[in-house]
């Protein structure tokens, strides 16, 4: 479980105390319901979603494509349990909030895929910057030159004057002068 | 003499004579000539007729040496000194052109010296680059055989 929001499934830690009872009772309503499939979710989603110890604050690593699996599933819960439907009606905008973005509302489908449309695109930048930045040379100060030569220069004298220290490396370097 | 030795004497102003190098250490020529052979290659292949060599010359020089035939196969060579100062590389060539390195040169530079030690380090002095830990240690403190 990571500690900070990156690509993952985000419980906020937030003061309300329905958000506390939501995160209470979110993996435990999962893991009271293995098969979801009549309720309008899956099992699969199901296990998902009950396999995360979910905690106030805390991130889940969820594969980027359980993250709808796993909202569809809580949905399918809330959508089916009394108690869910109460939570779900209280529930306000920005309780479950995907990768910080704009806050969303739990059953409004349209602004999910908006915000999961923002997340890919923001992944793919990533992505590309990434990559454009292994591509690039990192850049070298001369004091860093310094720092290099004199480093070098350091074990260089070490082996001259200290042949011992370095005789398993002269043998071979030897060796390799003679060849 | 050997073609190392003629520009090492060139740049030191002392010759080398191998009949008094110790077979049972090497001398700072000979450690500099292993770590030139790693130097010139740095750089890409080398073009036919071309010889080069670059290394680190002590703890504030570094040499790039390139000789070739010109087309009337004549032999010529430059000499490049590149020098650590305390506000950056200055690049001194034959003929007495001085210039600090910017921009690409710089950066090129840069990356040449990290690409050299980490090679050297691994490669002659059998160090981690990163560590300066003795890879030879680890080495033998692996067990052989499991």
């Amino acid at each position: 479980m990571a500690t900070k929001p990156a690509n993952q499934f985000v419980i906020p830690n937030m003061p309300d105390p329905r958000q506390e009872y939501f995160n209470k009772e979110f993996a435990k309503i999962a893991a009271q319901n293995p098969d979801l499939a009549a309720m309008g979710g899956g099992k699969r989603e199901s296990e998902i979603i009950g396999s995360y110890d979910l905690q106030p604050g805390q991130y889940m690593d969820l594969p980027t494509d359980k993250i709808g699996m796993a909202r569809h599933g809580v949905e399918a819960i809330l959508r089916q349990q009394e108690y869910g439907k109460e939570l779900v009606n209280q529930t306000r905008p920005g309780q479950i909030d995907l990768h910080n973005e704009e806050p969303t509302t739990l059953f409004d489908a349209m602004e999910y895929e908006e915000a999961s449309a923002r997340r890919d695109a923001a992944r793919e930048a990533r992505r590309a910057e990434s990559v454009r930045a292994s591509q690039e040379l990192p850049v070298i100060t001369y004091k860093q030159v310094a720092a290099i030569t004199e480093s070098l220069t350091a074990f260089r004298t070490e082996a001259v004057n200290k042949p011992a220290n370095m005789k398993p490396v002269l043998d071979q370097t030897e060796g390799d002068l003679a060849a | 003499m050997s073609f190392f030795k003629t520009i090492m004497t060139l740049l030191t102003g002392s010759p080398v004579d191998p009949e008094i190098i110790d077979k049972k250490h090497l001398t700072e020529r000979q450690l500099i000539e292993a770590e030139s052979e790693i130097g010139r290659h740095l750089f890409g292949p080398i073009p036919a007729g071309h010889r080069r060599e670059f290394f680190c010359l002590d703890d504030h020089t570094w040499v790039w040496y390139e000789e070739w035939q010109d087309e009337h196969r004549k032999k010529q060579s430059r000499t490049t000194r590149y020098e650590i100062h305390q506000n950056g590389i200055l690049k001194v060539r034959d003929g007495g052109h001085y210039q600090y390195l910017e921009n690409d040169e710089m950066r090129n530079f840069g990356m040449a010296v990290r690409m050299y030690y980490e090679q050297v380090m691994r490669g002659i002095y059998r160090r981690d680059p990163f560590t300066g830990a003795s890879l030879m240690d680890a080495r033998s403190s692996a067990p052989l055989i499991q």
